[in-house]
């Protein structure tokens, strides 16, 4: 028997719908609920197998039944850190929800805050940013901090000649971060002296990098999907782009043309092509249909309602897979609903973690139902000095050129990890970009799962309801391998669609 | 003129998402005239019957809620952001 970890924690386990399993829909579940119910009554502590492969060595997961409510009912269960991910992955189909204990509704003091008076500017500087040709470069964000920790500083975005005057406080910025919109790498610098007159000369994306991506993953030697897979992408809509084919979509913005599902802002096309770039530049899931689902106004946050919508109209178009780059910190109802019934009707949903510099997870991918994915780089995957170079942080993994993006949250909720640092994608107006995200994290893990399900047709086929979404969830287990930087990083680690995977 | 109702209701409107919990249809008579009484207005029914995104007086909300019943679920309606990595310097700071 496996000796439990001195750091468990207390969960409850539900059914998908309703409080109660219903042993005609979920047989499975109903039977894991009864053996549940059994082993409530002593003390002990159970051992589960993990799913893995045939050949692989078996695994188990201890796990202690502390409470339970009839034998259709609530569990209460208590289960490492270490082990959930392993757990989520081989008994999927369950809500599995942290246990709470709640106070009285005190109302808090009023704390002070004292306001201090912001100090007279003592330096202007004309920044000017070009490429390696002294060519302009218009519409790149210049952040100098003068004290990192408090967030002092000053910022702005360069004109058509490529220059922006910044006023800024001291002799020295203490960190200095370029960030172009496309086309180049960003600039990251420490203990910058200051200048009246300062340049920044920006590297150009070139044929010859191989990002963290395609580091992992050789893109550009795979045969495209061998089976037809799904895959809505709900964001800032997709494409065009002439390495991008789009099935079809919807803009669900409230008051919009719902045919203008095209992107003009880029998050969503970068998004799109990680998945399924198939020109020179090759996304993992190059044959996957890709569907856009517009949700964000131009510059503005997207509502929940029509997230809600765009998960529904999903459903309708029978997407396989819903990609949802997207986040915020409070957990959120109306929008859990619809990914429930999303996994009710054979999809899975995977989110972005969030990029909270290691705060918790955000919603939805906290959501039990949905596939939280955090993000990782790979040094030597970015030039020296990008801003890439400055999201190098531990923990570092078995391959200590590997390591947690500084930016990636974490929590037991972390179901995956997966390249998110440095990744060259599509981007509006025909061109590349490079962007760091647990955004782009997401849909490299919804890709490859394209890629990984597209090989079990048998599965693919299945009668769209639970068992379908359950199923899915099983077999991508079996394609996960554990990078070393710990479960509240990695999950069940990182996806895979082989057994070539370069690590 | 406004009646009372009218004038509580006018002000600081809010949208709110309705969404019906149980697995069969929902009464739409029922549920129109209580919109109705409580001058809420449907901004987005495309997801009707089930689900409507509608307008309403945050004040008003406890009436309107009491007089769905149960059968009812109430969510305000959030946004949501593109996770973000780009480094920030606070507004005003130097």
């Amino acid at each position: 028997m496996k000796n439990q970890s001195k750091f468990s924690e207390n969960y409850i386990l539900l059914p998908v719908s309703k409080t109660r399993v219903n042993p005609q829909e979920s047989p499975k579940v109903a039977k894991f609920f009864t053996e549940l119910q059994s082993s409530s009554k002593a003390t002990s502590t159970i051992t589960l197998n993990v799913r893995k492969r045939a050949a692989q060595p078996s695994d188990e997961i201890a796990v202690k039944v502390l409470d339970s409510i009839d034998t259709e009912g609530a569990k209460l269960i208590s289960i490492s850190n270490e082990e959930l991910a392993n757990f989520r992955f081989s008994y999927p189909g369950i809500r599995i929800i942290p246990e709470k204990f709640y106070r009285p509704a005190v109302c808090a003091r009023e704390r002070i805050k004292i306001q201090m008076n912001q100090a007279q500017a003592s330096a202007s500087v004309t920044l000017r940013i070009t490429d390696q040709e002294n060519k302009a470069i218009a519409g790149a964000t210049a952040v100098f901090f003068s004290d990192f920790e408090a967030s002092r500083g000053a910022s702005g975005i360069t004109d058509q000649t490529g220059t922006v005057i910044l006023k800024i406080n001291g002799e020295v910025a203490e960190r200095v971060y370029i960030y172009p919109e496309h086309s180049y790498w960003g600039c990251f610098q420490t203990n910058v002296a200051l200048r009246s007159e300062m340049t920044f000369k920006l590297q150009p994306i070139s044929a010859g990098n191989t990002d963290a991506l395609r580091y992992f993953y050789d893109t550009s030697a795979w045969p495209p999907l061998p089976h037809k897979v799904k895959i809505g992408i709900i964001d800032t809509g997709v494409g065009p782009h002439k390495d991008l084919e789009i099935l079809g979509g919807r803009n669900m913005v409230r008051g919009e043309n719902e045919a203008e599902y095209n992107d003009d802002e880029g998050h969503g096309t970068h998004v799109g092509g990680i998945i399924g770039a198939l020109g020179n530049l090759k996304g993992v899931a190059v044959g996957a249909e890709i569907m856009s689902y517009r949700v964000f106004p131009k510059g503005q946050g997207a509502s929940n309602f029509d997230i809600m919508k765009a998960i529904d109209q999903a459903i309708k178009d029978e997407c396989d897979l819903i990609n949802m780059s997207l986040g915020e910190a409070q957990d959120d109802e109306a929008i859990s609903s619809y990914i429930k019934d999303a996994y009710n009707a054979g999809i899975l949903c995977f989110a972005a973690s969030g990029n909270d510099n290691r705060g918790p997870v955000s919603f939805p991918a906290a959501y039990s139902l949905a596939i939280a994915v955090s993000a990782m780089g790979r040094k030597d995957t970015f030039p020296d000095g990008s801003v890439q170079s400055g999201t190098v942080r531990e923990p570092y993994g078995q391959d200590e050129n590997n390591f947690v993006a500084d930016f990636s949250n974490q929590g037991s909720e972390t179901d995956l990890i997966a390249p998110g640092v440095g990744i060259i994608s599509t981007y509006p107006g025909d061109r590349y970009a490079i962007m760091d995200g647990t955004s782009m994290a997401c849909p490299a893990a919804t890709g490859i799962a394209a890629r990984i399900l597209a090989g079990n047709p048998k599965i693919l086929n299945m009668a769209r309801n639970q068992t379908r979404a359950d199923e899915m969830v099983k077999y991508l287990a079996i394609y996960t391998k554990l990078l070393g930087f710990g479960a509240n990083f990695e999950g069940k680690g990182m996806l895979y669609p082989n057994d070539e995977l370069h690590s | 003129m406004l009646t009372l109702k009218e004038k509580e209701c006018y002000t600081l409107m809010t949208n709110f998402i309705l969404k019906h919990k149980e697995a069969t249809e929902p009464d739409i008579k029922k549920m129109t005239a209580i919109l109705n009484a409580h001058g809420v207005r449907v901004l987005d029914g495309s997801l009707l019957p089930k689900t409507a995104l509608v307008e309403i007086e945050e004040s008003c909300l406890e009436g309107f809620q009491t007089d769905l019943g149960t059968d009812w679920n109430i969510y305000p309606e959030k946004k949501y952001k593109v996770p973000e990595t780009g480094k920030k310097a606070k507004k005003g700071s130097l």
